[in-house]
């Protein structure tokens, strides 16, 4: 590969960094080439024209596409899917024909004059640009980055703000590719709308999705390759031994290129790079790291609150105020009331579609309560978004696990703890181990069964210390022995100063951690109380047996399906 | 003004039948077929290629045609099948891989000049209050319109129809029912790709040749159009595409420099207004 | 000859087992009821003798045939028809035409009399035949699924969970349903969690824990307080 081949390979991986930065938050922006060009023009003209020295050359080029780029990162974050792919598509195209149509930079001829740029300069830059994308990928922000692409949701309830996150995202990947862009304009002395069209676009796309989604070194992988499969197949043909039977392939390199592409979906289609591999490649590093962070991390003592039964004394930490809450038509909540003391933990049970997921999606702040308030240590909470009062202390868990695909046990753990900064928690290393994950914790959640996904779950919320924490079903898909583990995981959690609102179908669970029971039906509470009580309260067995049946119908959800066996167990 | 008028829905035809190819793929399977604008480009070129000049013209139309259809069952068989259907993203970026080959195929094979059509195309004008009509421009718009309307009665009366539809909803409950789903992912793609070998021939008509590099150009616009239209709904596709040929065409003529953006505009301004984000997992 | 056989099934997700060595034979015009708590294989069971997941060992013989590596769609043809749990109507589809898709292989010729049985089965079907199945109260779209599968005239009906999420007298509707197409010589095979309507409705029981069987009984020689019921829905565990 010659030298000016392997400049141009060097810039495509800063372009490549730059789509990285923005894949990584699951926003595919298929319109690269606009700041790629905005970049470029900005450069060329500000050097050419004005005479500025090329680093503020480059530096414009990079703010000028950083702030086109800002109202097109705050229209991306309301899509999604392909809206979101043929918007950035379409933004990329309405700067090239914007550019095209601009007579003073050249029109469609085309723009020289700038003073050029030799390779050694080339390099530094792409060196400063890799040491700050590592350096960001690895920080908190990056793993909160990371968090939102695999699921917004999850995110906000690790208190991720995912708008804020988004948008910075797409506003620094163009920045990034503004680099590049002014990189080319530099290295080859003419540029023209013809060279940031579509195809480029698809290009700097493909080194991540080709590369590698999930790290950076599968876009500097998936850069590197392209440019070289491109430009090395030219030159197949002097290639020792095959060189001459091959030769009359080089024409044909673009379809090799294409084939290699399909087939590379087919086989990878998380591209070459898979987060496990990275991950395996990265393990001397992270060991590092991790001796270097432990002495950063505060080693907090597990706070030595002895367990207590929730007594009349004890603060109010959450007050559910008459809230409702309806679907299309559907009265899902009303009038629901409850309050949660320090310490407390409560079962929230009830028939299927009593509303008790809504309840919890609506103190959590996934849906909004139309009527009604929320109140978190007297501070009213009922407008706050999810990520919000996440990091005020109301974390949850989901119904269907949802932990981060992509995210490690260890960087779930350190996302959840660094949505509560500012309160005294429990280390990140202590909380592992008490969850049982300390030998996991290079794992990804696919490599984890069902109850240690959960474990991680609940792990997640309580490492930010939050005042309470909502469960969700999480003991639905268990055996035995993994609920009787969970229950144990479970019970520990107001011992370190949580309290604990735990919905689940399975009766026995519940009570099991439950001291106190509130019952829904149709989205109202029927009944409070202690389990024995509650049990024994015939509008309950209404609810679960339905109004004519005489006891011989086995309540929908009941996991043991014999309710006679249920006043002996419950009495403790 | 009427003729650039009459230009623009004929113009828009075009694009209306990739649009409908495009919001038929992704309203049953959920994916997207990027290699469809290749597709479309490819069926033209090789029609006339294949087709000598003693041939009558309608020949290279059914050539096209079946073409089309059948270099999307590729896709088909190719792209999504292997790589999996649930995994719209790789899925994608499988219909790039293969839209480059079939691109960089056709370059190679006929390099990348324009083909023209080694046919004579039947000339019958007539003038219409002054506005210069010709049949075959006509008979297109009669074909184009019959084809959408026929393949709207497919998708809503006929039993395929029904199970395309309840596929995009359900694909596994389909298949709980019996329906042989792996002919349906081939059907829909062999619509598609039909269609794009219609509307290449109906460009070949009006401008007797296609040229290689309008595969991405034409084939971007209509997934401009697909979502503009409504993402899944096929009036919308249609009705879309009719507009954008007519705004064309009037920018064109007022000499608007900003032609090539409008389709980008308009798409923009759409989502400006209804961003209707995508529920469920499906394409993210 | 068995209508069907499962020989040694095991159903396995990763290292998770779903169903571990279970064995049972379906008689022709029977019906069997699978018992268990939420999480003991059930669905998974069921799943695997309709084709929608695959077994990991073991045999599904149908009618003599093995169809252990068959296709969903072919089972479907064969005769298998799948009511799968949470009804999985198609929304937006009127009620025709899910019942048209539930038709598919149905000569044209004879579907009016096949929407017809399934009208005169499910009365509320034939009132709100055009209207999309999403604005269906849950009971008349579980109808809905059920009619759907009986379309082609199956021989074995498989139902996952029918009841759950219905008012209790609507279930009860659906039951009665399901034992007048009995008397038609129809198969079935209930997954079920409220087990009063399963010994009604089954000739046979089989109870599963953990994925293994740990009871099969005739129905009739039990009832809901029967000890061996208890037993076998919690099993090791002491009963108190």
């Amino acid at each position: 590969m010659s030298e000016a081949s392997f400049v141009l390979l060097v810039i495509n991986v800063v372009a490549a960094v730059g789509m990285h930065l923005v894949y990584v938050t699951g926003q595919l922006n298929l319109g690269q080439a606009g700041f790629l060009a905005i970049g470029a023009y900005v450069t060329a003209v500000t050097d050419a024209r004005l005479d500025w020295p090329l680093p503020l050359s480059l530096l414009a080029g990079a703010a000028a596409a950083a702030v086109v780029a800002l109202p097109v990162a705050f229209g991306a974050a309301r899509l999604r899917g392909v809206y979101l792919i043929m918007g950035t598509l379409a933004v990329g195209e309405i700067v090239r024909v914007t550019i095209g149509n601009l007579e003073s930079v050249g029109d469609v001829q085309g723009f020289s004059g700038q003073s050029g740029i030799d390779p050694i300069s080339v390099y530094v830059v792409a060196v400063l640009i890799l040491a700050g994308a590592l350096a960001l990928m690895t920080s908190a922000t990056g793993l909160r980055m990371r968090s939102v692409f695999d699921d917004a949701d999850a995110a906000s309830a690790a208190g991720v703000a995912t708008r804020s996150v988004r948008v910075l995202a797409v506003v620094m990947s163009a920045a990034v590719v503004g680099v590049a862009g002014g990189l080319v304009a530099e290295w080859s002395l003419f540029i023209s709308p013809r060279g940031f069209g579509v195809e480029q676009s698809f290009e700097i796309a493909l080194y991540s999705l080709v590369g590698g989604v999930h790290s950076l070194i599968g876009a500097l992988v998936g850069a590197a390759g392209i440019t070289w499969l491109l430009d090395g197949l030219k030159d197949i043909g002097d290639l020792p031994f095959i060189g001459e039977s091959v030769e009359g392939l080089a024409p044909w390199r673009l379809v090799i290129y294409g084939a290699v592409v399909l087939l590379l979906m087919v086989a990878r289609p998380e591209g070459l790079i898979t987060r496990r591999l990275a991950l395996t490649a990265t393990r001397p590093l992270r060991r590092g790291r991790r001796r270097w962070l432990a002495r950063a991390d505060r080693v907090q003592p597990v706070p030595a609150t002895a367990a207590h039964p929730a007594s009349g004394d004890a603060a109010v930490v959450l007050e559910v105020d008459a809230v409702g809450h309806a679907f299309g038509g559907v009265q899902a909540l009303s009038g629901v009331s409850m309050t949660i003391r320090a310490g407390e933990s409560i079962a929230l049970i009830g028939a299927n579609g009593a509303g008790k997921s809504t309840l919890v999606n609506v103190v959590a702040g996934l849906y909004p309560a139309q009527q009604g308030r929320v109140r978190l240590n007297g501070v009213e909470i009922t407008g706050l978004p999810a990520h919000r009062r996440t990091r005020a202390g109301v974390a949850r868990t989901f119904q269907s696990v949802r932990v981060f695909a992509h995210l490690t046990v260890e960087e779930t753990i350190r996302l959840g703890h660094w949505a509560g900064r500012g309160r005294e928690r429990e280390s990140v290393e202590r909380l592992l181990e008490s969850l049982g994950l300390l030998g996991r914790r290079d794992a990804l959640p696919s490599e984890l069964t069902l109850a240690e996904q959960r474990r991680l779950e609940i792990g997640r919320a309580i490492a930010a210390a939050p005042a309470v924490v909502l469960l969700d079903e999480p003991s639905a898909g268990m055996n035995d022995q993994e609920r009787e583990e969970l229950a144990e995981l479970i019970r520990s959690v107001p011992r370190r100063g949580t309290a604990v609102v735990l919905v689940d179908h399975n009766l026995d669970f519940a009570f099991d951690i439950g001291e106190r029971v509130v019952v829904l039906d149709f989205g109202a509470v029927i009944a409070t109380g202690s389990p024995a009580a509650v049990m024994a309260n015939p509008r309950v067995r209404d609810a679960y047996l339905g109004p004519e049946a005489a006891a011989h119908d086995s309540p929908t959800g009941d996991s043991t399906g014999v309710p006679e066996q249920r006043p002996e167990r419950l009495d403790r | 003004m009427t003729q650039v008028l009459l230009n623009g829905v004929l113009l828009g035809a075009t694009y209306a039948l990739l649009a409908v190819g495009y919001t038929l793929v992704f309203g049953v399977m959920r994916l997207l077929t990027l290699a469809h604008g290749q597709i479309f480009m490819a069926a033209g070129v090789v029609s006339l290629v294949i087709t000598g000049p003693g041939t009558p013209f309608w020949v290279a139309g059914v050539c096209a045609v079946a073409i089309g259809a059948g270099l999307s069952v590729l896709t088909d068989l190719l792209c999504f099948r292997p790589v999996g259907y649930h995994r719209p993203i790789p899925a994608a970026v499988a219909t790039i891989g293969f839209g480059l080959v079939i691109h960089n195929v056709i370059v190679q094979l006929y390099g990348s000049n324009a083909v023209g059509a080694p046919f004579e195309v039947p000339r019958a004008d007539f003038t219409v209050n002054g506005v210069l009509v010709s049949v075959v421009q006509l008979v297109s718009l009669l074909i184009t319109a019959v084809v959408m309307v026929a393949t709207h009665l497919f998708v809503n009366r006929t039993k395929w129809g029904v199970a395309m539809r309840a596929f995009s909803e359900d694909p596994e409950a389909v298949a709980v029912l019996g329906v042989p789903t792996r002919w349906l992912s081939a059907l829909t793609l062999g619509i598609a790709g039909a269609l794009a070998g219609l509307a290449s021939f109906l460009v070949i008509l009006r401008v007797t040749s296609v040229s290689p590099s309008s595969g991405l150009e034409i084939g971007l616009i209509g997934l401009a159009i697909m979502t503009i239209g409504g993402l899944g709904s096929l009036p919308g596709a249609m009705a879309a595409g009719i507009a954008l040929g007519v705004l064309e065409s009037v920018a064109d003529y007022r000499g608007f420099g900003f032609q090539a953006a409008v389709p980008w505009l308009l798409l923009v301004v759409v989502l400006l207004v209804r961003p209707r984000g995508l529920l469920g997992a499906r394409t993210s | 000859m068995a209508l069907l056989e499962i020989d040694d099934l095991c159903v396995r997700y990763g290292h998770v087992s779903a169903v571990e060595g279970v064995s049972l034979t379906v008689e022709r015009g029977s019906a069997v009821a699978i018992l268990g708590r939420n999480g003991a294989g059930k669905s998974s069971l069921l799943n695997t003798i309709a084709g929608l997941v695959r077994a990991s060992s073991g045999s599904v013989r149908w009618d003599g045939a093995d169809i252990t590596r068959l296709a969903t769609a072919k089972r479907a043809r064969r005769g298998v028809s799948l009511v799968p749990e949470g009804k999985r109507i198609f929304p937006a589809l009127t009620v025709a035409e899910n019942l048209r898709l539930g038709g598919f292989h149905v000569d044209r010729s004879l579907l009016p009399s096949a929407v017809g049985r399934i009208h005169a089965l499910f009365p509320i079907l034939a009132e709100r035949s055009s209207q999309p199945a999403g604005q269906l109260s849950g009971g008349q779209q579980q109808m809905l699924a059920i009619g759907r599968a009986l379309m082609a005239e199956p021989t074995l009906l498989l139902l996952d969970e029918p009841s759950t999420g219905l008012a209790p007298k609507i279930a009860t509707e659906v039951y009665e349903r399901l034992a007048e197409l009995r008397t038609t010589g129809l198969t079935l095979v209930v997954v079920e969690q409220q087990i009063d309507r399963a010994l009604t409705l089954a000739d046979d029981v089989i109870v599963l824990n953990l994925g293994r069987t740990v009871l099969t009984e005739r129905s009739a020689a039990l009832s809901r307080d029967d000890a061996r019921i208890r037993a076998a829905y919690i099993g090791a565990e002491a009963t108190t």
